[in-house]
């Protein structure tokens, strides 16, 4: 899950293109305008990112930051019908009720989970969206509008973390197209990449760590 | 003992269903892990099922060829090409073997699931461990790479057999009449 809640391309090919014109020049370590504006220009089902992206205001926490399932799964239900879906990642707290953030601090936003953690729970409500037959569940550049039928399906509570390096996710392969049995992975070309692309990175991550121990 | 200048139709039938497997499989397996496309999640899928059901005819295969006779070489070749094709036989069972088993090994080590067309799931190997995982990982990239080395030492063999020497050695893995 991340914070936009659509991607600025829909394939591969085209997030290899975007990457390629957001690097900075090997030379002078600068982004080039001029490719950035130009990638965009031949892009414009990036509309609806670079929307977001002009009013998006981060918050000053992860406990209060809103996540997006960006593409879209499906839901089997008990009849073997395939439902469309994206989710969202809700924050019950909100920058008023959070424990302050240590500005000077490189790590600022951990130690501040940490803090807001030690002193409850941190909550997100799961919201499911539903597509319907104007939707296109294989297209993770266009937003689904708001009346779009949405479910709380459950809260995600976060009550403990431990650091990083040397815990359990350390040594994980997050491989989003590994699910759990009712829900199944669309046909979306950016999340069908996404698997073979971590596969390949958590490959070269294991070799370095058998080699470096 | 009564000389056969043919394999049993058994062999025959093992020896051609997992060449078919075993060549889809390698080729199978170096596209999908170079590739974004979106059939790759279902070639994982294939590629898993299939490789339970190519460590299953190995398994039958190492029966098949302790209860069947094969045919011995015939005088006319050379001692050095009867070894290099002892080894190279030595080489491809140990890569029929070893192929499988690392991949088993390399998702029980990334604490992954290998099903069977969905029917039944493996058994977990050794427990989840990134470094286990690296080297069952690595084995079974360079494993794929010395079986494709034995195969075209196997297939260049065989045809020279059958098109340079004609000596009966490609024909005994033939169906029919062939000499």
């Amino acid at each position: 899950m991340n914070t936009p809640p659509v991607m600025a391309v829909a394939t591969p090919e085209a997030f290899f293109k975007q990457l390629q014109a957001l690097s900075p020049d090997p030379v002078t370590k600068k982004r080039s305008p001029e490719k950035i504006k130009a990638f965009f220009a031949a892009h414009p089902e990036s509309a609806a990112f670079n929307n977001w992206k002009a009013s998006y205001q981060p918050t000053s926490s992860f406990a209060t930051e809103q996540y997006h399932s960006i593409n879209a799964f499906y839901l089997v239900d008990e009849n073997n019908e395939k439902h469309a879906v994206r989710w969202i990642a809700k924050p019950q707290l909100s920058d008023e009720n959070i424990q302050p953030l240590n500005n000077d601090s490189a790590d600022a936003l951990q130690l501040q989970l940490k803090d807001q953690v030690a002193q409850a729970p941190v909550k997100f409500d799961m919201l499911f969206s539903f597509a319907t037959e104007e939707d296109d569940e294989n297209n993770p550049t266009v937003l689904w509008p708001q009346s779009r039928k949405t479910i709380n399906a459950g809260t995600l509570v976060i009550s403990s973390l431990q650091a990083q390096e040397g815990g359990v996710c350390a040594d994980m392969n997050f491989d989003p197209l590994v699910l759990p049995t009712g829900i199944e992975p669309s046909a979306d070309p950016i999340l069908r990449a996404r698997g073979a692309a971590y596969a390949e990175s958590f490959r070269r991550r294991a070799k370095e760590v058998l080699l470096n121990n | 003992m009564k000389t056969i200048n043919k394999y049993s139709a058994s062999s025959m039938l093992i020896h051609w269903a997992m060449a078919l497997i075993i060549l889809s499989m390698l080729f199978l397996g170096l596209s999908m892990v170079q590739s974004l496309a979106v059939w790759q999640v279902e070639a994982i899928a294939l590629h898993k099922s299939f490789g339970i059901l190519a460590l299953v005819l190995v398994a039958i295969r190492l029966i098949n060829k302790v209860v069947t006779t094969s045919p011995a070489l015939p005088p006319s070749v050379p001692k050095a090409q009867a070894l290099a094709a002892h080894l190279t036989q030595v080489g491809l069972y140990a890569s029929m073997i070893l192929m499988p088993i690392s991949g088993w090994l390399m998702q029980s080590a990334d604490g992954r699931h290998v099903s069977f067309f969905g029917l039944f799931t493996l058994p977990g190997l050794v427990s989840k461990d990134i470094e286990t995982y690296a080297f069952f990982r690595e084995a079974h990239g360079l494993i794929a790479y010395a079986f494709l080395l034995f195969i075209f030492m196997h297939v260049s063999a065989a045809l020279y057999h059958g098109l340079i020497k004609q000596d009966g050695v490609l024909g005994s893995m033939l169906p029919g009449k062939h000499k």
